[in-house]
C-alpha cells in the first residue's frame, strides 16, 4: 500500500479519523437523524419528526412562543432548549456545533473532502468575493423568520436542506424540485467547500455574531511556525490561519483540521484567550 | 490556557443531549385557548388525554376547533411532542365520555369519505 509524504497509508488516516471524536460525534448524530428521518417516513402516523431536533427550529418559533402565541407546526420545547444550548455551546467553543452536531454541516464537509481528491479543487474564492459573500446569511436569516412569523407556518420546508435531506425528499410540503435543488447544492460544495454552511446557512448567521466573542481560540505559535501553509489548506471554512496569532473570527468551527494537519507539533493549538483581538 | 484537543467533542455532544433531555422533561404547551367567561353551571374538571393524530399545530388546531362547538368546554391545552391534551370542561353539563367520543368523530370529507384524525389512546 502506498504511504502518504507524512508516513501514513490510506487506511491508517481513515483509521485515525474514525478514532477522532468529532468524527465519531458527526457519525451519531448523522446516524440518529437517518434512523428519525426513516422512522418518520415509513411511519407518518409515528411521534417521529425530524423537525423536533432541529435547533433552528428553535430560532423560528422563538418570537411566538415569548408572545405566547404557543409553538409553529410541529416544533415544541426542545427545538428552545437546543436553541438555548447550542447558543451556549457557541458561546463557549466557537461554531463547533456546525463541525460536530450539524449533519447538514457533516454532509457539507465529507463532499469538501471529496474535493480534495479531484485535480485543481477545491477552488479559492477571491478574499473580497467571500467576504461579501459571507453577509449573504443574514438577509436569507431575516427573511426565513418574518416570512415564518407571518405565514406561522415553516413554510421553507421546502428548501430546507436539513428536512429535505433527512426526510429523504418525501417529507410534507417537499417539492419535486427540492432534492435536486439541495443536491445541486451540495455538489458546488465538492469544488467550494461548505458553500451553503459559509454562505447562505440562516443558523450559521444566529451563530456567528456569539461565535466572535467565544473565549476558546486555535492559537498560532509564531516563534515555532514554518510558514508553510498547511493550515490554510485544511480549513474547509478558508480561513488564513497562518498570517493570524489567534484565530477570533466567528466563522471558525473549532473542527482542529488545521491543528492536526500542522506538521509542526504544539505550533497551533486550542487555548483561551481575549475574545476579540 | 491549553485545551486538550480530545476534551472538546465529549463535551459539545454531552451538551447537546442535556438540553435534550431538559426540553423533552418540560414541554410547554403548543397551544393554549380558553372559551369560556361565565361561570360554569357544576364543578369544573380537567382531564389529560393522549390523543394519536396530535402532531403539529395544524392537529392541534383541528382538534380546539372540534371542542370549541361542544358546549361546556371551557379550555384546551395541547403538547404535540407528547401527543397530549388538557381540557378543562363543565362536568355540570358534559362527561370525559362525551369529550373522547367528539375528538374520536371520523372526518367527513367534501366527497362524503370519512376517516379517523384522532384516537384517544389513554386518558388520565
Amino acid at each position: 500500500m502506498t504511504k502518504s509524504p507524512r508516513g501514513k497509508t490510506p487506511l491508517s488516516k481513515l483509521w485515525s479519523c474514525l478514532c477522532h471524536g468529532r468524527t465519531l460525534s458527526q457519525l451519531l448524530f448523522t446516524g440518529l437523524l437517518v434512523w428519525i428521518g426513516i422512522q418518520m417516513v415509513s411511519h407518518p402516523t409515528s411521534s417521529a419528526n425530524i423537525e423536533r431536533y432541529c435547533p433552528f427550529g428553535g430560532m423560528e418559533t422563538l418570537l411566538p412562543w415569548l408572545k405566547g402565541k404557543g409553538t409553529w407546526c410541529s416544533l415544541s420545547t426542545i427545538n428552545i432548549a437546543m436553541l438555548l444550548g447550542v447558543l451556549l455551546i457557541t458561546l463557549v467553543f466557537k461554531r463547533a456545533f456546525c463541525s460536530h452536531i450539524c449533519p447538514v454541516g457533516t454532509i457539507a464537509e465529507w463532499t469538501a473532502k471529496l474535493g480534495r481528491f479531484v485535480p485543481f479543487l477545491p477552488l479559492r474564492v477571491p478574499k473580497r468575493v467571500d467576504r461579501a459573500l459571507k453577509w449573504l446569511k443574514y438577509p436569507v436569516l431575516v427573511l426565513i423568520l418574518y416570512l415564518t412569523y407571518v405565514a406561522q407556518d415553516l413554510i421553507f420546508r421546502q428548501v430546507d436542506p436539513f428536512y429535505v435531506l433527512f426526510t429523504f425528499g418525501k417529507g410534507h410540503e417537499v417539492a419535486g424540485f427540492s432534492m435536486p435543488l439541495i443536491l445541486g447544492i451540495i455538489a458546488i460544495g465538492v469544488a467550494i467547500p461548505m458553500v451553503f454552511c459559509r454562505y447562505l446557512c440562516p443558523f450559521a448567521a444566529c451563530l456567528t455574531p456569539f461565535a466572535r466573542i467565544s473565549p476558546v481560540q486555535v492559537h498560532r505559535d509564531k516563534s515555532k511556525c514554518i510558514d508553510c501553509g498547511a493550515c490554510d489548506k485544511a480549513c474547509d471554512w478558508a480561513i488564513d490561519v497562518s498570517s493570524v496569532a489567534k484565530v477570533t473570527t466567528g466563522e471558525c468551527s473549532l473542527c482542529q483540521d488545521c491543528i492536526r494537519k500542522c506538521p509542526v507539533p504544539g505550533t497551533l493549538y486550542l487555548g483561551v484567550g481575549g475574545p476579540i483581538k | 490556557m491549553r485545551i486538550p484537543t480530545w476534551s472538546v467533542p465529549p463535551l459539545i455532544v454531552c451538551c447537546f443531549f442535556a438540553v435534550i433531555a431538559v426540553g423533552k422533561t418540560w414541554e410547554l404547551p403548543t397551544m393554549t385557548h380558553e372559551f369560556a367567561s361565565t361561570a360554569p353551571a357544576g364543578e369544573e374538571k380537567e382531564v389529560q388525554m393522549i390523543v394519536e393524530g396530535l402532531r403539529c399545530r395544524g392537529t392541534s388546531n383541528f382538534l380546539v376547533a372540534r371542542l370549541q362547538s361542544m358546549p361546556g368546554i371551557r379550555g384546551v391545552e395541547t403538547f404535540v411532542q407528547e401527543h397530549r391534551a388538557i381540557i378543562l370542561f363543565d362536568a355540570g353539563i358534559l362527561t370525559v365520555d362525551q369529550i373522547r367520543q367528539k375528538i374520536e368523530e371520523p372526518y367527513r370529507d367534501e366527497d362524503g369519505s370519512e376517516f379517523t384524525v384522532f384516537t384517544v389512546a389513554e386518558v388520565k
